[in-house]
């Protein structure tokens, strides 16, 4: 008895509003609002991409003007960093487990638990592919550095360089050498940092949620919440 | 698989918005409204329609993907408050026909004890009270059905516990 009462109270529940739908604009709505999200999608991928491709054709200037062997070899491992981050990142993302809504809620929270594992395993290990690649890199530019006029560097660029007074700012002597690596050394401490914070603040946290629904799904005898 | 998809599309949610709209009223927490919940549901029945195989029961579908955009909607806002779809073509009016102060006031209850249950237990007990048999809550929460058995058991009496008192 009472077990049908509810159902009749649940099924009266969506009584209280007159749902419409302006059929041929909401066939619109949808197809704007799919081929807004496919377009953001495909601009933050276009922007990754691009700033890669940017750092690689800097780089390559670099390592084609810059006369000093050791930062050209830093060039050349930078231009190489760029190619593996665009790899690393379009990895990540084919690792992703579809969002595949037609799944029994069982498997779709075991397929968000994955992303999200992913998603954390990424931002954790930061120091291995974000930064102590590009890190040795850099310190092997600036160690690399000489004075461009000891060189024979090229006389438009050094005359560039002095119009500008920019010759004090590269790292030529061991005071602007340090100062440099310190600088690049404290960046690297602040993108683990943020890293590590994401993934404790927000990531962590969905994951615990995923979690604690699966085993609710599962399990019996759980405390509720 | 559909001779005309878009006629197809609309007659399912003409078919099924009332059951989708009484799943995203369970669901939705402030500072989300059961509206806004809705046209999520609906954007991604839209969006996954192409790949519905025809295998399942259509409703079972529509119950699985409200779920799932449900539980996975909560698990982002109660953290991120992420932006939610808004079509501007779903109306949300008011019927002629309210109803009156004691069923919404019995629905009050019904809502509160579901909501007192864990997420895992309000999903079974939303199926169960759309009147699903076991074999179909099965299939859309990827329990068995033995499973789901033992666990509406002991929902059933958490639930039961909970609303008589009210209900008296």
């Amino acid at each position: 008895m009472l077990e049908q009462e509810l159902k009749e109270i649940w099924k009266h529940s969506s009584e209280t509003k007159k749902i419409k739908f302006e059929t041929p604009q909401l066939l619109i709505d949808l197809n704007d609002k799919m081929k807004h999200i496919e377009n953001s999608i495909k601009r933050r991928d276009i922007t990754e991409i691009a700033a890669s491709l940017f750092g690689m054709l800097i780089f390559g200037y670099f390592a084609y003007e810059i006369p000093f062997t050791l930062t050209k070899i830093a060039c050349v491992l930078n231009i190489l960093w760029f190619a593996y981050l665009i790899f690393k990142l379009k990895n990540n993302k084919r690792q992703k487990q579809l969002n595949d809504l037609n799944l029994p809620i069982h498997e779709q929270l075991d397929n968000q638990n994955k992303n999200m594992q992913t998603e954390a395993k990424l931002l954790n290990t930061v120091l291995y592919w974000y930064v102590l690649p590009p890190l040795f890199v850099n310190i092997l530019f600036i160690f690399g550095f000489g004075d461009p006029i000891a060189y024979d560097w090229s006389p438009l660029i050094i005359e560039t360089l002095s119009d500008k007074n920019l010759l004090h700012w590269l790292p030529i002597s061991l005071k602007m050498k340090i100062i440099y690596i310190s600088g690049a050394l404290i960046f690297n401490v602040f993108v683990i940092w943020i890293n590590k914070r994401t993934v404790i603040k927000r990531i962590n946290p969905i994951i615990r949620d995923i979690e604690r629904i699966q085993d609710q799904l599962k399990n019996e005898n759980r405390v509720n919440n | 698989m559909q001779s005309n998809p878009e006629i197809d599309f609309e007659e399912i949610l003409e078919k099924n918005k009332h059951k989708i709209y009484r799943i995203c009223k369970v669901y939705a927490v402030y500072p989300i409204e059961p509206q806004d919940l809705f046209q999520e549901v609906v954007f991604q029945i839209w969006k996954s329609y192409s790949t519905f195989k025809g295998t399942a029961h259509i409703s079972t579908w529509i119950y699985k993907i409200s779920l799932n955009v449900c539980l996975r909607s909560k698990i982002k806002f109660d953290k991120k408050n992420s932006k939610m779809v808004r079509l501007e073509s779903i109306q949300f009016l008011t019927p002629k026909h309210i109803p009156d102060e004691s069923e919404q006031e019995k629905y009050q209850f019904l809502r509160d004890c579901i909501s007192s249950l864990n997420e895992g237990d309000k999903s079974i007990v939303i199926l169960y009270l759309e009147d699903l048999s076991y074999k179909e809550i099965a299939s859309i929460t990827g329990l068995s059905e033995n499973h789901i058995a033992v666990k509406m058991k002991r929902i059933r009496k958490k639930l039961f516990d909970c609303i008589t008192p009210k209900l008296n």
